[in-house]
């Protein structure tokens, strides 16, 4: 499976869940607002409170993400590896207008502020579960539109 | 927060997620479905999918280091509940109820904010297990300057 055949996870539209973990094997759950793909292999995710999640990187740079297709629920579960943390710079700068744009979006101006973009290695991809797939939600929508009532989906 | 705000981790339109890891430090990730408490939040039990909670039900039994996040999804407050696994084991059929409620309130709530139930309704429920917990901890989760801040 290819990041790129998940590109409306990487919207913003569902928040996508990180889970982290101390050196002494508590593990820690933070949401985070953003997740930017910067290629086949490497995600940079916003950082914007999670200090707990930045201390257990620093600990240890092992990370699970869990992201959600809007459109189908399909969940996906990301292996990570933290690699390093920008501060500055082109992609820092984008990933800031971007979460000033979501803050916007769910009324949380003034409280999501970039203080910086996380950068790891993805180790593996792997579907969690299957919700509607897209070509059934494309057909729904269609048949919205067309004014025929959209089929039940099937329970997984 | 007071104790009602951090009861209101138990209302049936929460989002969540489970956090677990493996003795190699592998953190990993799952949706739950819901969650019941008996004895004001002393315990928790945690309901996963079977069909999506492998890991982390090898990780209970390995690690047994758990924790819960539990989030409104309208005003973002959250919770995050961090713990000692005591058992997991199948839901009984006379759980179906509080699975079902949790899951479908929640379904209910993201309908009001435009994901239809056609794409809630997917999302695999039942079987599932029952993870019981002993909460340690408690923490506010609410995106804002006291996220991270311990409340019990």
């Amino acid at each position: 499976m290819r990041l790129s055949d998940l590109s409306r996870c990487f919207q913003g539209i569902v928040p996508s869940v990180i889970a982290t973990c101390d050196a002494g094997g508590t593990p820690n759950i933070a949401y985070l607002s953003q997740v930017y793909m910067l290629d086949e292999r490497h995600v940079a995710l916003s950082r914007q409170f999670f200090n707990k999640t930045q201390r257990n990187l620093d600990e240890n740079p092992l990370a699970c993400l869990e992201m959600v297709d809007p459109l189908t629920f399909q969940a996906y579960r990301l292996r990570l590896t933290f690699l390093r943390s920008e501060k500055s710079g082109p992609l820092f700068d984008q990933m800031s207008m971007r979460i000033e744009a979501i803050a916007a979006h769910t009324g949380m101006t003034g409280i999501f502020k970039l203080i910086g973009s996380d950068i790891f290695e993805v180790r593996s991809v792997e579907q969690i579960y299957r919700g509607v797939c897209a070509s059934c939600a494309d057909s729904a929508g269609a048949e919205r539109r067309s004014g025929r009532a959209a089929p039940r989906p099937r329970a997984s | 927060m007071s104790d009602a705000r951090i009861n209101r981790c138990l209302e049936h339109n929460v989002s969540v997620v489970v956090g677990s890891v493996n003795a190699a430090g592998e953190p990993s990730t799952c949706r739950a479905l819901a969650l019941a408490s008996e004895d004001g939040l002393s315990t928790l039990t945690v309901y996963v999918p079977v069909s999506t909670s492998r890991d982390t039900i090898a990780n209970v039994a390995t690690t047994g280091r758990l924790t819960v996040v539990a989030t409104h999804p309208l005003d973002h407050h959250s919770v995050q509940l961090k713990g000692k696994a005591a058992t997991a084991r199948l839901a009984r059929e006379d759980e179906a109820g509080v699975v079902s409620r949790g899951f479908d309130g929640f379904a209910e709530l993201l309908n009001r904010i435009g994901i239809p139930p056609r794409v809630t309704n997917a999302v695999t429920r039942w079987p599932a297990f029952a993870i019981e917990m002993r909460v340690e901890e408690i923490y506010d989760q609410t995106p804002g300057p006291k996220a991270g801040t311990r409340l019990k």
